[in-house]
């Protein structure tokens, strides 16, 4: 199967999670109100994002097979592997926390993610240059797109909960309801440390291969910007209710901070000279 | 849903910490959030100001008495006013807010210095900031991250990082990701500061065959090293050369690239809306596609066409590879040829044209080998590489440069870091750290729970 099958086949299973998620999530919430809400509709939705995962899985083998080389390198790939990445982060929030809504808003991003990687195709497969052939480079950007796909998460659920403070979601096997603000700090939680072992081993591998390992280099500099914003959400959550709710907007502004580190990279007058200008 | 709610973060650890932080005796003595960031504005306006008559003294524009005086004033005020307000100033060092200004202070100073380009030629800067850009010198914003601002700014983090690490008795059990992660930083910081001042970097050029036990650094300054390196040898790993046809479009005097197929798939039909374009096959001399060799054998290597021999026509064809299309046009089909010794590109009207070449990126590594010598004696030999340098005596080598016109050439990066081992120990203390922070909240859950 070529790579634009495969891609829009993913781009329909999660758009149809996106409407199976929103379905269940209506339906919880006539449930809440009274009415009776099957159990099919949670499991179908499930089921639509299983079926995206292998198909975005299956896509970054054969890359990886007809590349001959970790599918990483170039905006396509690159948007690929955090589809990827935030869905397998998305499946234990799923699986604990039930969140349809998240997971509407989650898969229709991620829809929007392919449709995007697909408008960006390469016109070919492109080698990697010498800096990049190191054992750091798989870890690196890895471990960076896993945390992207925590704090996408974080963003979907700081968005619920400033929309909704008083909505709550029941964690599964213990009987607590948590509100969406608790949520979102899980995800943090988990992005952010993602994110700093991303930080930590761009620069040792900068180390190895360029001899310094902070250099100011834009991709850089704005990977710093957003461990700060991230940073400033640790210290602000811890002010209160008001720190609670402002700690919202910071994982929001954090998060449009992380895409333009992400895509936006080229808009600066600085990028010329990036080592990160790889695309 | 009526359910109980979890306690908050504060709650949970108000609960849990036993005494009172020393810190809340003196909330009453707490700056406000705007007083925290003027003072971290004027001393950065301050810091400023100094670098700004240092350069000064240091192009001989004022005595350089003056600067040392106006900089020891500044530094007497500076404690005297510390030690009016000490009662404040302590206290607002371990304060949230503090942590949230200085923050948000290095993320806008970080934004600031990618968005104004970072350069030292006046001429570059000037040409593009025009009249501003007097302004923007003065400020330095044209090299943000070393003007003395912004050392400030990371002076006064590590003075948080310090008073923190002190005051909120993070050596606690709980506290060991906070300890970790606060450490951490402040070794990132130290060790900076110790490579800074102590350490050195620059370029070593060398030929093949030849030695030096010297580099010069970004100032132009030549540091000696304890020993002699050697170049034996200087390689540029290639892969075989891949061609392919571009589809191209003129935009006025750039090209953009709207489709790539490889060259090498014969009876491959590109349709475009350009008409039926099959490519019949792609011809590579020898010469072409062993890269390293630069003798031309002058020979086709197409069978089906039967040249064997070598004559002055295919001699001179045979020095550049080729590919061979059918184009269907409204009066039939046509075969002809781009590349070899003809033309290379094939108009198709409306800007468009099918470009033939080859791809660029070739290169798999460039790869010195270097030796390390001790008088006569040679001491190490090692292939450097990129992501391969060579460590000995305190200094690493790393391949950095290279000349496609001389083969016999090496550029090698020479940097001597003393800090580098706190920096690495503060990124090892900033990650346990915060992998420590992840577990507590869900630690605390636990016990909530129980």
């Amino acid at each position: 199967m070529t790579d634009k099958v495969l891609l829009v086949l993913a781009m329909v299973a999660y758009g149809t999670a996106a409407l199976g998620f929103g379905a269940s999530w209506r339906r919880e919430r006539a449930a809440d109100a009274g009415s009776d809400a099957p159990a099919w509709h949670r499991h179908i939705p499930t089921v639509l994002f299983g079926i995206g995962i292998v198909l975005v899985s299956c896509l970054i083998a054969q890359r990886w097979m007809q590349a001959g080389r970790p599918p990483f390198k170039t905006l396509y790939e690159s948007m690929i592997l955090f589809v990827w990445c935030a869905s397998v982060l998305f499946v234990p929030m799923r699986y604990v926390a039930g969140v349809p809504l998240v997971g509407a808003c989650s898969s229709l991003l991620l829809t929007v993610a392919l449709a995007y990687a697909g408008w960006r195709a390469d016109l070919e497969i492109v080698s990697l240059p010498p800096a990049l052939q190191s054992p750091w480079f798989v870890p690196h950007v890895t471990v960076y797109f896993l945390g992207y796909g925590a704090l996408l998460v974080a963003m979907v659920a700081a968005a619920v909960h400033l929309r909704h403070p008083e909505w709550r979601v029941t964690l599964r096997g213990r009987g607590q309801a948590v509100g969406y603000e608790e949520l979102m700090h899980v995800a943090v939680l988990v992005g952010f440390p993602l994110i700093t072992a991303g930080l930590v081993l761009g620069a040792v591998w900068a180390k190895e291969a360029w001899g310094d390992y902070w250099a100011w280099d834009p991709k850089e500099s704005w990977a710093l910007i957003c461990w700060c914003v991230y940073g400033i959400y640790f210290h602000v959550r811890r002010m209160g209710k008001r720190g609670r709710h402002a700690g919202a907007w910071l994982v929001i502004a954090g998060f449009a901070l992380v895409l333009l580190s992400y895509l936006g990279m080229g808009l600066l007058p600085t990028s010329e000279g990036s080592a990160h200008a790889y695309q | 849903m009526s359910v109980p709610e979890l306690p908050s973060e504060t709650e949970v650890s108000s609960q849990q910490a036993g005494p009172p932080e020393p810190a809340t005796a003196l909330a009453s003595a707490k700056p406000t959030l705007a007083a925290i960031a003027s003072w971290i504005g004027l001393g950065a306006l301050v810091a400023s100001i100094l670098q700004v008559l240092f350069d000064a003294a240091s192009r001989n524009v004022i005595p350089i008495g003056i600067f040392v005086a106006l900089a020891a004033a500044v530094v007497v005020i500076g404690g005297m006013w510390v030690r009016a307000h000490r009662h404040r100033v302590l206290p607002a060092l371990i304060d949230l807010r503090f942590g949230v200004v200085i923050l948000a202070s290095i993320a806008l100073a970080t934004c600031v210095g990618t968005l104004v380009v970072q350069t030292n030629n006046n001429e570059l800067f000037y040409g593009r900031y025009g009249s501003i850009a007097p302004v923007l010198t003065w400020l330095h914003l044209h090299d943000v991250f070393h003007s003395w601002w912004f050392a400030w700014l990371l002076i006064i983090t590590a003075c948080a990082l310090l008073a923190s690490i002190a005051r909120r008795r993070m050596w606690r059990k709980d506290q060991v990701g906070f300890l970790l992660l606060h450490t951490g930083l402040l070794l990132l910081l130290g060790g900076g500061l110790i490579g800074g001042v102590f350490g050195s970097s620059g370029m070593l050029h060398l030929q093949t065959n030849k030695s030096a036990n010297y580099f010069v650094d970004g100032k132009g300054k030549k540091i000696t090293l304890p020993f002699m390196v050697r170049l034996d040898d200087f390689t540029v790993e290639r892969r075989k050369p891949r061609y392919r046809l571009y589809l191209v479009e003129q935009r006025g005097a750039q090209q953009k690239v709207l489709a790539s197929y490889d060259a090498a798939s014969p009876s491959r039909v590109i349709v475009d809306g350009y008409g039926r374009i099959e490519l019949l096959r792609l011809s590579v001399p020898e010469s072409a596609a062993t890269p390293k060799t630069a003798r031309a054998k002058g020979l086709w290597l197409d069978p089906s066409k039967g040249k064997v021999g070598v004559d002055e026509t295919t001699q001179k064809r045979a020095l550049q590879p080729a590919v061979e299309l059918r184009v269907w046009g409204p009066n039939g089909a046509r075969e002809l040829t781009l590349g070899g010794d003809g033309e290379r590109s094939l108009a198709l009207g409306d800007q468009k044209s099918l470009l033939f070449g080859k791809r660029s990126d070739d290169v798999i590594n460039y790869s010195a080998t270097v030796a390390i010598l001790d008088g006569d004696r040679q001491v190490l030999s090692k292939k450097v590489s990129v992501n391969n340098p060579l460590h000995y005596g305190g200094f690493t080598l790393y391949q950095a440069n290279f000349d496609a016109k001389n083969p016999s050439y090496a550029g090698l990066l020479v940097v001597s870091d003393p800090g580098y081992r706190f920096v690495l120990l503060g990124l090892v203390g900033l990650l346990l750290g915060v992998a420590h922070l992840m577990a507590i909240p869900r630690r605390r859950r636990r016990e909530t729970a129980s």
